[in-house]
């Protein structure tokens, strides 16, 4: 009996030491590696058109220029920006993810059901998965992650319970491979939530710093973080995902869009974000030693208007006006050079949300601009040439910041506006100051640039015009738009979504609510000696795929 | 200085140091501008107010602004500058990280200008009113007036991108990554430095025992840098003192043209989003090295000048 005990023990201590030195059971952590095998993502397609160009030995190593968002910081836990980062850098993975219409893509969750109510969830954990440091992904894990994201969340700024309740049952099986969500509201499409990079599943057994080294499931993993210089990611060479192209790439960060070009054109970057000076951006393009893609994203750009009782914009006619004097087209195409593509509607024209549908009646046309206020009296009495508006002169007072054109906008509008004879008094201030406006509605237009559909749909960014939602910044009120904006909360239906959206977006047209400038495009530009395939996602969120690789 | 004298300054500094960071703390919470705000914007959200305040919560900000100076100079007393929002990093650990390449690039531009300013200035003093003097002074009124992100690009585009010969990216913290900006700084600091170094040269040329000197036969460039130089030396010490504290705290338009990870582009990123404790601990750090500093100047007045030395033995 004595012999049994301590065979049991010495075999028990020999897993136990085995376990403490191999960690889950896999060799060291993110060692750089030759890639594991096929592509399991990559579509065949393309695979095959770029198989003569690529380069697959698995050794290579490329150079990104990024911009520094929160100290290049990792962790979903504390702020949006590290969770962003975290994706961004392909390092770690949510349970599902966007593609490029922002529908969402089964990622380490390959199926799921929903009872009827959609307060209980079943997702099936996908089977094979492993974190970069061997461990195995299991339902627990993902639990575990959930509840140390639940735990942080309180003490960081990323709000982790905008996408998932803290009073959130969660349980995992993992025999089944099961995790059970059962939340106490009704969620139209978690799925889509928990694609939001905040949801992002971490080893939270082994992860020792969130913040520098968190350990996921994405092709490459952090080996080495520079504070304020940038950081380098390895192959996670046990990628569920199939080939990850890159032995390592080398992350630095810049803050002039400038010196990105010319590190690109110097040799020293292989690989650039967001090039976001224009006069730079054309160069490249015209440059056959690289490749720009541009792409649609998520974010509008555009100047809220302050109807509330009272301000200038409650008058509808004058709105109108306005929108019938601004040329779009020239200011998406000239003033900003095309970082801008154009169009009238709140939300992007590159979403499933029936744009081709909707109709413009307030087209670019100031005669006919002239003419409606005119018209409607709104006229210059006293030969100042500006019109006046109850005895008021019609002088609008725009709250803008200096970001992604946004100024650029302002001072465009200004001029076309002040040809039909409409004041701008223009404020240039920070981001924080324009928000500073919307809470104390001390402006009468408002230009920002907002994210329509973070988390793959487009209700909390619609809620700004409805006024019974609470984040009202327009002092707009339309009975229609606020009976459907509460509908939404209760459509499951995603094709009755998309109608409500349509119809939404509709009414915030005819009613001239906004002033949209277009929709903001992301670039990402590639040096075709060294790179291929690599291409900006709609959603922000995704920069370093597998989809990028070494050219031969 | 007697030990007195510099138990007084450093008291002196410390009371200042104190009075710096209070009305910092103050300007900053006044200025209009929320972290929390910011930091979503950056990020193209607008969630509702109930998560605004929470968030302000979990960050400490709805506490009166006296009550959190009070905090956050105690827990500076015991070394403990606080935690940056932004990067979530103890502030004196991010400061520490940076202050090494930032004296790297202070000290290695300054040489640079020496090296650069004393022989252009000498030259234009001993050829006062020459064609040599006025080229010289229209290369140093160039310098003076162009925009220091402009040399930098133009430097960046001709050493990186023509020639290839340098990063454009400079953080490796190699002596290649440390070149560009370094000249960048000690491009217009020369050209000022220059000016001055002409018109102390030309003071101390008129001097009594220059022309005594000359008179026993002594070789004009014997004069020069034996005799002249290290009295002219005295008022570019002030200045070399107040120059060399401002770029102790950081270059920050130069580290944010070529990513070099200096003093200057943290504060530049604090400033950004509003980071309260980063920028406190920063302006903390400039004014206490700025301070320091022009009590070194002070403190070595009397090893290079006899007569002040002199003078405090009561002589």
């Amino acid at each position: 009996m004595k012999k049994a005990k301590r065979r049991i023990a010495l075999l028990l201590a020999a897993l136990l030491s085995a376990g403490v030195m191999t960690g889950c059971g896999g060799s060291p952590a993110n060692a750089p590696a030759a890639p594991s095998g096929p592509g399991g993502r990559e579509d065949e397609v393309n695979q095959q058109a770029h198989e003569a160009d690529r380069d697959t030995s698995g050794t290579r190593t490329m150079t990104f220029g990024i911009q520094n968002y929160s100290g290049g910081g990792l962790d979903p836990a504390r702020e949006i920006n590290c969770a962003w980062n975290n994706s961004r850098y392909g390092i770690g993975e949510c349970l599902f993810k966007f593609d490029n219409e922002m529908n969402v893509v089964e990622t380490l969750c390959d199926g799921y059901t929903v009872n009827e109510e959609h307060t209980e969830w079943v997702f099936h954990i996908r089977e094979g998965v492993k974190f970069s440091d061997g461990c195995a992904l299991t339902a627990s894990a993902v639990e575990a992650s959930f509840a140390r994201l639940f735990e942080a969340g309180p003490q960081g700024s990323s709000a982790p319970q905008n996408y998932l309740e803290y009073e959130a049952e969660i349980t995992a099986d993992d025999v089944s491979g099961n995790l059970t969500v059962k939340t106490t509201r009704p969620y139209v499409d978690l799925t889509k939530n928990l694609a939001y990079p905040v949801m992002i599943i971490l080893d939270v057994e082994h992860t020792a710093d969130y913040n520098h080294a968190p350990i996921g499931t994405g092709p490459y993993a952090v080996t080495n973080f520079r504070e304020g210089v940038g950081c380098t990611v390895s192959a996670n060479e046990r990628y569920w995902g199939g080939n990850v192209p890159y032995a390592s790439i080398e992350l630095l960060y810049m803050g002039d869009a400038s010196a990105k070009a010319m590190a690109l054109q110097s040799g020293q970057l292989d690989l650039a974000e967001n090039v976001t000076n224009i006069s730079d951006l054309q160069k490249l393009q015209a440059d056959p030693n690289f490749t720009v893609t541009i792409a649609n994203g998520v974010r509008t750009g555009l100047a809220h208007m302050n109807m509330a009782e009272g301000r200038l914009l409650s008058n509808k006619t004058l709105r109108q006006a306005v929108l019938m004097a601004l040329d779009d087209d020239t200011m998406c195409s000239v003033t900003v050079g095309g970082l801008y593509t154009s169009g009238f509607s709140v939300l992007p024209s590159n979403l499933d949300y029936g744009y081709d549908k909707l109709t413009d009646p307030y087209a670019f046309d100031p005669d006919a601009a002239m003419k409606l206020l005119d018209e409607a009296g709104i006229v210059d009495t006293n030969g100042d040439g500006a019109r006046e508006l109850d005895g008021k002169e019609v002088v609008l007072h725009y709250v803008t910041y200096p970001n992604r054109c946004l100024s650029d906008f302002a001072e465009a509008i200004q001029q076309q506006l002040s040809s039909i004879g409409i004041g701008v008094n223009l404020e240039i201030g920070d981001s924080a100051r324009q928000w500073d406006s919307y809470q104390s509605g001390d402006f009468d237009l408002n230009g920002s640039n907002w994210t329509t559909v973070g988390t793959g749909d487009p209700t909390e960014y619609l809620a700004a015009w409805c006024s019974t939602s609470g984040s009202d910044y327009c002092g707009y009120k339309n009975d229609e738009y606020d009976k459907l904006f509460n509908e939404l909360a209760v459509t499951f239906d995603n094709d009755a979504r998309r109608d409500i959206i349509q119809r939404m977006q509709q009414i915030l047209i005819d009613d001239a609510a906004a002033v949209v400038h277009g929709y903001y495009n992301s670039s990402m530009i590639s040096k075709n000696e060294t790179i291929g395939g690599a291409a900006i996602h709609t959603a922000d969120y995704y920069w370093i795929t597998t989809e990028i690789y070494p050219a031969a | 200085m007697t030990a007195k004298q510099l138990g007084k300054r450093l008291l002196q500094i410390a009371v200042v140091a104190a009075g710096i960071t209070f009305l910092t703390f103050l300007i900053t919470y006044l200025a209009p501008g929320d972290p929390v705000r910011t930091m979503y914007a950056t990020a193209g959200i607008m969630p509702g107010e109930e998560i605004i305040q929470q968030t302000r919560e979990a960050m400490g900000l709805n506490r009166p602004v006296l009550a959190q100076y009070f905090d956050w100079l105690q827990n500076c007393l015991r070394g403990d500058l606080g935690v940056s929002y932004a990067y979530n990093e103890p502030v004196s650990a991010l400061l520490l990280d940076r202050l090494w390449p930032t004296l790297k690039l202070a000290l290695f531009s300054m040489v640079l200008m020496l090296l650069a300013a004393v022989p252009v200035g000498m030259a234009q003093a001993t050829h006062q009113n020459r064609a040599l003097d006025y080229a010289l002074r229209s290369l140093t009124f160039f310098g003076i007036s162009m925009p220091n992100f402009w040399v930098g690009m133009l430097l960046m585009l001709f050493f990186c991108v023509r020639l290839q010969l340098l990063p454009v990216v400079c953080s490796a913290g190699d002596f290649k990554s440390l070149l560009l900006p370094a000249v960048t700084l000690a491009f217009a600091m020369s050209a000022k430095y220059a000016r001055q170094v002409r018109a102390a040269i030309l003071e101390e040329l008129r001097q009594d025992y220059v022309t005594g000197a000359r008179a026993r036969g002594v070789a004009e460039w014997k004069v020069l840098w034996w005799n002249v130089f290290p009295n002219a030396l005295l008022p570019l010490i002030t200045l070399l003192g107040l120059s060399l504290g401002s770029l102790l705290g950081g270059a920050a338009v130069v580290e944010v043209i070529f990513s070099y990870p200096g003093l200057g582009s943290l504060a530049v990123s604090a400033i950004t989003a509003y980071d309260y404790p980063l920028i406190q601990g920063y302006v903390l750090w400039i004014s206490l090295i700025y301070m320091l500093v022009n009590l070194a100047v002070d403190v070595s007045y009397a090893y290079i000048d006899p007569r002040i030395r002199e003078k405090r033995r009561g002589g």
